[in-house]
């Protein structure tokens, strides 16, 4: 049966439609429903329905849990079927593909392996793009595949202890994607819009601030200039989680955002270097975070490491092409040949890892001196793909959520600094549940799931917290629109 | 990072203090940090604390050390304590001390731990006034009728004064605690109050400061401790009458002294006595507007030993000039809350002197030294017609008609009926309310205008339980001791007071016998200015650890 997205009005009692039929034609504009207490708006009458209400209703989405996928054939049993060697570029294409994609230029020999990448595309684990060149374009790779197995690095050798010439550290990865979230809900509550010059206007600046906790900006620095909430707008333009509406100049944050800061801290900040680093370096950050698990506390020797890469795995960062018999670098047919040979890693590989070890100390993942590189803290925690462990939060009977440094995840920060605004960032913030922004909150989600997050992190809710929770959601929600509910056409 | 998740502190650059109560660690942070920093508020999982310079140099006049406060909060945290902490608490604390009043003679000396303090007090212009123009490069020559106005001056700009100039003696009064009731029960002293005895009277500069306590801990008995050790003439200065008589009931409970050692100087009369009781409101009474109040000079009319403020966050600020120029008589503030609304507390601090003991309020409830309390905000709908008359009503009136919401009459009937054998409280704001409720359920009733003998009649009969339910109006939110009061019913209040709501729930909070229970209902009227306003009053209890549990009647 098909389904559509409709309004739906929603009293809180029925002694409501009296009152609302005094302001508005109901019976014109909307049709009764299965309930007594709802009634589906038609879709010409929804801004004649807001308007003769006015603030007496409150206008929300419908959130709903993603579509359950549908039931697949287990991707093992085709794995299974696929001889060794189509089996083994399977897992190459994996560790190249970047979100899912893979360019086949860069993944296998056109000429010597389209007799193994032939399967892969029968069995449905890769498709070709529409519209690419035929073998050598974009791909997707199935989504549900198991992981590849993990290619074994060994760094011993390139180890040593850290010097002292290591420059500063800069802000981290962890660090800046908790100012993201931070930023993103405060985007959420405030709207705040660009002038001419492409900055915010000072005035929504300062309001920013007062989300923020941020007395400078309240004072009125331009947000973008400051050295913490600058960084944060430019990590959000990166992460392409903020877009402005060409029509009203608007900053809006795209929902999707949560996706992007979901997960683990360092599951987080992987998703963070990805997007910030280019394609093309993807495959060494394997061998980069190695590196930095092996060396721990201590540095790594750079021209160790790469001599150790290139004789360990180096067809893992750039698979070889074999003609006549000898290894070249993939290449277009207008293309000159390279030979993949020393003088060939030393021209394409050596420059690529250098070029990725700047991005990386640049968004504070690493720290060199020349021929060095460390860990930062945030490196540290990257490379070793786990997180530190996390005090918890706290929330008051006051209303007041007290956030410990790294207690949060950015995801879980995303969601707790839009219920709340932050009254001061020291070393623990505190976040003050208001209903101002609860209100805002409510417009896409409720109570129960504010408490659901908050019991993630926090030893317990107090009672009276909830309660309040609840009489704001009681108050606002006497009279509600809900925008975008699927129901079946033959209702 | 470094993360101790064991430790209990988290020390923030804004000087405020986060204690984690689920730490293993907790109870001897919290005892830590009692010494020097103020404690904020205290709910469920993390109780807030504040290094203030009043707290640092309350700390420094005890006889911590910067380096000790230091040293606590590094033991204790669970995240590196900020570097400019150490540096700040140094700083502040260096300015207790760096300036001293001591004793010259028939004069006073100022004297500076180094000449720029001295250069620096000469640069007021404010104490030009205070300072004698013969003074010397060793000191300031101060007159001591001029003590407490320099101390007061100088805290204003964030130097505090070391009084070491000594106390006058007042004429000796030989007493004892008695080591039992009349009715011949033996007690004493529990462990707190004789620690804040001792803490009154011991350390340098000992004799003048403030004892915090909740309600309900027996504050005026370490008052009653603090002047038998004393063995002088004591004046002390209460908020009421009734407080008055409390004082003078428990000094005749708990003590040698006699009818005879004590007197009333009141309204009604004027007994000046070895131990002499008078009220705040009495002291600042003025035969007319713009004369000095006519018996401010009960101060100088006896050689005092002590002076005892009760209530002391209730200090009119009239009385403070005359408490600036008694400044040679040893004197006692006493608490449950420190805050003032009015901002006063530093001269608190320069005039009734530092804070010398305090304990959370619910450290003693888990002591068992007062009562356990729950609060309870039953929110309660207006009639149909009154939620009109309401919707037409200014302001001002609507908080009114919301306060005296007939409908909390039903409540009140079923809150009786809920606790059929305890001894209720019922407390209210609006006279014509609390009469119509007192009619309506045959309780007696106490206001300003009920006359004191048979005020003490009603309370005499409650605490007898001759009288299970008793209505009190605002006489009722200080100092009237009802010590089996297990339930109150609050059915309206004054705004926004955050006084009021402390002060009314401590009229329950007197530990009792078993269970040692009490409960608190706030009835409130739903959707109205009063919830707005009732939200305000519980900040302070929600502070300090009492959250309201919501019911909501149909």
């Amino acid at each position: 049966m098909s389904r559509r997205a409709v309004s739906v009005l929603e009293v809180a009692h029925e002694g409501w439609w009296e009152r609302l039929e005094a302001l508005t034609d109901l019976h014109a504009h909307t049709v009764a429903s299965d309930r007594p207490t709802a009634r589906v708006v038609l879709p010409q009458s929804e801004s004649s329905v807001l308007a003769d209400l006015g603030d007496r209703v409150f206008v929300r989405y419908a959130r709903r849990a993603p579509e359950a996928p549908a039931p697949r054939e287990p991707l093992t049993d085709r794995i299974d079927t696929l001889a060794p060697s189509s089996r083994a570029l399977l897992h190459r294409i994996q560790r190249l593909a970047v979100r899912g994609e893979v360019v086949g230029l860069q993944a296998w020999d056109p000429e010597r392996e389209a007799e193994h990448v032939r399967p892969l595309l029968v069995l449905g684990l890769l498709e070709a793009l529409p519209g690419d060149p035929h073998g050598v374009g974009r791909h997707t790779v199935a989504p549900s595949l198991p992981r590849p197995p993990e290619v074994a690095y060994d760094f011993e050798e390139a180890v040593f202890d850290r010097p002292d010439d290591l420059a500063p550290p800069r802000p981290g990865p962890a660090g800046i994607l908790q100012d993201a979230a931070s930023l993103a809900a405060a985007v959420l509550h405030v709207e705040p819009k660009r002038i001419g010059s492409g900055d915010l206007s000072r005035t929504d600046s300062k309001r920013l601030g007062r989300w923020l906790g941020e007395p400078a900006l309240v004072e009125g620095a331009p947000l973008e200039q400051h050295p913490r909430w600058g960084l944060a707008l430019r990590a959000l333009e990166a992460l392409a989680a903020v877009s402005m509406d060409p029509m009203d100049r608007v900053l809006r944050v795209d929902l999707g955002l949560e996706r992007t800061l979901e997960g683990t801290i360092t599951e987080a900040v992987h998703r963070f270097v990805c997007a910030v680093l280019d394609r093309d370096l993807h495959p060494l950050l394997p061998a980069v975070r190695a590196a930095l698990r092996d060396a721990g506390a201590g540095a790594v020797d750079e021209v160790v490491f790469l001599d150790e890469l290139r004789l360990q795995h180096r067809d893992v960062v750039l698979p070889p092409w074999r003609r006549d018999g000898v290894a070249v670098y993939p290449h277009l047919p207008s293309e000159e040949v390279r030979l993949y040979d020393e003088a060939g890693w030393e021209r394409v590989e050596v420059p690529a890892v250098h070029r990725a070890l700047r991005r990386l100390a640049r968004i504070g993942l690493i720290q060199r001196a020349p021929g060095v590189f460390a860990a930062t803290p945030d490196g540290l925690q990257w490379a070793a793909a786990r997180d530190a462990p996390r005090p918890p939060i706290w929330v008051g009977s006051d209303l007041e959520i007290i956030v410990p440094p790294h207690a949060l995840t950015p995801g879980q920060r995303f969601s707790v600094e839009r219920l709340g605004r932050c009254v001061s960032r020291d070393v623990t913030d505190r976040i003050r549940l208001e209903r101002e922004s609860v209100e805002r909150w409510l417009a896409w989600h409720d109570v129960d799931e504010a408490v659901q997050i908050l019991l993630e992190r926090a030893p317990g809710v107090p009672r009276g917290v909830v309660e309040a929770l609840e009489a704001w959601q009681s108050a606002v929600c006497q009279v509600v629109l809900t925008r975008g509910v699927l129901i079946d056409l033959a209702e | 990072m470094s993360y101790v998740p064991e430790n209990p502190l988290i020390v923030q650059s804004d000087h405020s203090i986060l204690v984690e109560t689920a730490s293993p660690h907790f109870e001897a942070a919290r005892d830590a940090l009692v010494g020097f920093a103020e404690l904020v508020k205290s709910p469920e999982y993390v109780h807030t604390w504040r290094l203030t310079p009043l707290s640092l140099w309350n700390a420094a006049a005890a006889g911590h050390s910067a380096d000790s406060v230091v040293e606590v909060l590094q033991r204790w945290a669970k995240f590196p304590v900020p570097e400019s902490i150490p540096v700040s608490v140094r700083e502040k604390m260096e300015r207790y001390g760096a300036l001293t009043l001591v004793r010259d003679g028939e004069w006073l000396r100022l004297e500076g731990r180094g000449a720029h303090d001295l250069d620096m007090v000469r640069s007021l212009k404010v104490v030009d006034d205070l300072i004698d123009g013969a003074s010397g490069s060793t000191g300031l020559r101060v007159h001591p009728r001029r003590r407490g106005e320099l101390k007061q001056a100088l805290i204003a700009f964030g130097h505090p004064v070391e009084d070491l100039a000594g106390f006058e003696d007042g004429e000796a009064l030989p007493m004892r605690l008695s080591p039992a009731t009349p009715e011949g029960a033996p007690w004493e002293l529990r462990d707190y109050q004789l620690a804040a005895v001792d803490a009154f009277h011991g350390g340098p500069g000992a004799g003048c400061g403030v004892v915090v306590l909740p309600c309900g801990a027996g504050k005026t008995l370490v008052g009653v401790a603090a002047m038998v050790r004393l063995g002088m003439r004591t004046l002390i200065l209460c908020t009421g009458h009734t407080a008055l008589q409390q004082w003078r009931a428990e000094i005749l409970r708990r003590t040698t002294l006699t009818e005879d050692d004590i007197g009333e100087y009141s309204a009604q009369r004027k007994e000046l006595r070895p131990v002499t009781l008078t009220t705040y409101q009495l002291l600042t009474w003025r035969r007319e507007k713009g004369v000095a109040p006519a018996h401010i000079g009960l101060f100088h009319r006896a050689r005092w030993g002590l002076i005892v403020y009760d209530e002391v966050h209730l200090l009119p600020a009239p009385v403070f000039r005359e408490v600036a120029d008694v400044q040679a008589r040893r004197r006692l503030g006493l608490t449950a809350t420190l805050v003032r609304e009015d901002g006063l507390e530093g001269d608190v601090f320069a005039l009734i002197g530092p804070k010398r003991f305090d304990l959370p309020w619910r450290t003693l409830e888990a002591q068992g030294w007062i009562a356990t309390a729950r609060c309870v905000e039953v929110r309660v709908p207006l009639s149909p017609e009154d939620r009109a008359r309401y919707v037409q009503a200014a302001g001002r009136d609507r908080f009114a008609i919301a306060s005296k919401n007939a409908r909390k009459g039903a409540v009140l009937a079923d809150l009786i009926a809920r606790h059929p054998t305890e001894p209720i409280l019922v407390l209210g704001t609006y006279i014509d309310q609390l009469e119509w409720l007192a009619r309506r359920f045959r309780i007696p009733l106490v206001t300003g205008k009920t006359g004191r003998a048979d005020r003490d009649a009603l309370f005499a009969a409650f605490r007898a339980g001759d009288c299970r339910v008793l209505a009190l109006s605002k006489v009722g939110n200080f100092a009237v001791d009802l010590p089996n009061a297990a339930v109150a019913v609050q059915v309206s209040g004054s705004w926004g007071s955050r006084q009021e709501e402390a002060q009314r729930l401590g009229r329950v909070l007197r530990a009792k016998e078993g269970a040692n229970q009490a409960i608190f209902y706030s009835l409130v009227t739903e959707d109205s200015r009063e919830q707005e306003f009732a939200e305000r009053r519980q900040l302070f209890l929600a502070e300090q650890g009492y959250p309201y549990r919501i019911e909501h009647v149909s």
